[in-house]
């Protein structure tokens, strides 16, 4: 569960927050945080695991002369 | 979608999914120089600044590089906003790439225009593979394979006016008059490009491979099994091909092969320059072809042959591949065989995890050959260690051995219990599920 800081409640316990107060028939406060969205944040985890990582670390390894050779092969065989 | 009205559709998307297919493929050959036409630049380039030739194919690895890990990203944009822009921004950055070639006074302009090439090759790549999975549900692994192939063949025909106006006009005039032309080409070309709508699909009868029932997006997909399996098997066979193919010269030397002459249909050439024009050809014959098949008697089927074929060739050139001849052959077998990953494992990433994310979702099945390629080096650590290729040989042939293992044994039950024929569906709807979705995003795209 995520704490809430410097008094601002994290948008988990927001949630819940919001719930009670459907509950006790309350008007909700607008300054809750906004609600995320799991889907839209988790669907750029497999873009960044396996394009920007691997990019940046294939990058580095082209200084290596047996990576270079090998890249150069894939781009000549695929 | 009922079955009657996709039945009484057929005679309209057969046209247009074929013309879609047609101009996917023209893009793909004219983007493809950026890849196969570079080694044609490397020596006058290196004649014009003195720069070495390590230092000059770094730009081709940073194409490379950014070519094959930056197809996921772009396959993301493409499924939501369709293919016209992005093999657009495609076309302008081949156009720049070679530009910046054309005007680099310095190593870091090169690269540059690597990049940008990495770019615009992934752009154009990964839209045309996708965009074919996706107006042909019935006929994935032969369009999947034509529009793969396709990118080896545009170059084939372009290489040599490429290689003429370099020795007569320099290599400078020549990066500028094809950007010019390939840029323009695919600019024009990505305006009628478009995503299938609902009604542009074919009958549900027509397929004859086992489906997913819904589309899954790429978050959900790299938690599957199945995707595992496969990114497995085409790390498997891509890295045996790729270590293997690094000994080819090595080989060719050992065996007296290099100096060699050999005389096919009249003309006379050496034997290596033999070898290699063949392996091209059978690398792009492959894929289609072994795409179409897999269309008919399954994907896994398909695989599992396939790569037990490769293994079998990759031993027949091991011990048989002595004389020019023998070696030419088994050689080009080798690559009729290794090709096809790149038709087998699109069709499948299709069929399993449907129509609306396969872009981004076979994007990431795609940078198998990117990790494959890291593998590449420890084949030639390997050559020093044993003192001999043929450990390297053995264990290409062994990875194949035991991709074509997990094709018939692993991910052809995973399909069968997670895939449905969708003659098999209670209903149309599951062969194409959320109908809605492409038809809006055929309006932007």
């Amino acid at each position: 569960m995520r704490r809430c800081r410097g008094g601002v409640p994290s948008d988990h316990s927001a949630s819940r927050a919001r719930q009670l107060f459907r509950l006790m028939e309350m008007p909700v406060p607008t300054d809750l945080p906004a609600r995320r969205q799991p889907a839209q944040i988790s669907r750029l985890g497999p873009i960044v695991v396996f394009s920007i990582v691997p990019s940046l670390i294939s990058l580095l390894l082209i200084h290596y002369p047996a990576f270079a050779n090998a890249f150069v092969l894939l781009g000549q065989m695929s | 979608m009922s079955a009657t009205s996709t039945t009484t559709s057929a005679p309209i998307h057969n046209s247009t999914r074929w013309v879609q297919l047609g101009l996917g493929i023209i893009c793909m050959a004219s983007v493809a120089n950026l890849q196969y036409g570079w080694t044609l630049f490397v020596l006058p380039i290196q004649h014009q600044w003195g720069w070495s030739k390590a230092e000059i194919q770094i730009a081709f690895s940073i194409f490379i590089l950014l070519e094959t890990w930056l197809v996921p990203f772009e396959g993301l944009i493409v499924d939501r906003i369709g293919p016209r822009w992005m093999v657009l921004a495609g076309g302008v950055a081949t156009f720049l790439a070679w530009f910046v070639d054309s005007r680099a006074t310095t190593l870091g302009m090169l690269y540059l225009g690597g990049a940008i090439a990495g770019f615009a090759g992934g752009a154009v790549y990964g839209t045309c593979v996708g965009n074919a999975l996706k107006w042909f549900p019935d006929k994935r692994g032969l369009c999947g394979g034509l529009t793969a192939a396709g990118f080896g063949a545009g170059a084939a025909i372009t290489i040599a006016p490429i290689r003429s106006m370099i020795e007569t006009s320099g290599y400078q005039h020549t990066f500028l008059v094809f950007a010019i032309i390939y840029g323009v080409i695919i600019v024009v070309v990505a305006n009628f490009l478009r995503a299938p709508a609902a009604e542009d699909l074919p009958a549900v009868s027509t397929i004859k491979v086992a489906q997913g029932t819904r589309d899954v997006p790429p978050q959900e997909a790299v938690r599957s099994p199945i995707f595992w399996i496969m990114y497995l098997m085409f790390f498997l066979v891509a890295a045996g091909g790729l270590m293997s193919a690094a000994q080819l010269a090595p080989i060719a030397k050992e065996r007296g092969i290099a100096d060699a002459t050999v005389i096919i249909f009249g003309f006379s050439m050496p034997a290596i320059v033999a070898a290699l024009t063949a392996h091209n050809v059978t690398n792009g014959v492959g894929r289609p072809l072994n795409g179409w098949i897999s269309d008919h008697i399954g994907r896994a089927n398909m695989m599992g042959i396939a790569f037990a074929i490769e293994a079998v060739c990759l031993a027949a050139f091991g011990f048989f591949g002595t004389t020019p001849m023998s070696f030419i052959v088994t050689d080009a077998l080798v690559f009729l065989f290794w090709g096809d990953i790149f038709s087998l494992f699109a069709a499948t990433v299709g069929d399993a995890f449907g129509r609306q994310y396969v872009t981004v979702n076979y994007g990431i099945m795609y940078t198998a050959k990117g990790v494959a390629s890291l593998l590449v080096p420890l084949g030639n650590v390997l050559t020093q260690w044993t003192g001999s290729w043929h450990a390297v040989y053995a264990v290409g042939c062994g990875m194949n051995v035991a991709a074509a293992l997990l094709g018939f044994f692993v991910l052809k039950p995973v399909i069968a219990a997670r895939l449905t024929l969708p003659g098999q569906s209670t209903s149309a709807e599951n062969a194409y599920p959320d109908e809605e979705v492409p038809r809006r995003r055929a309006v932007g795209s």
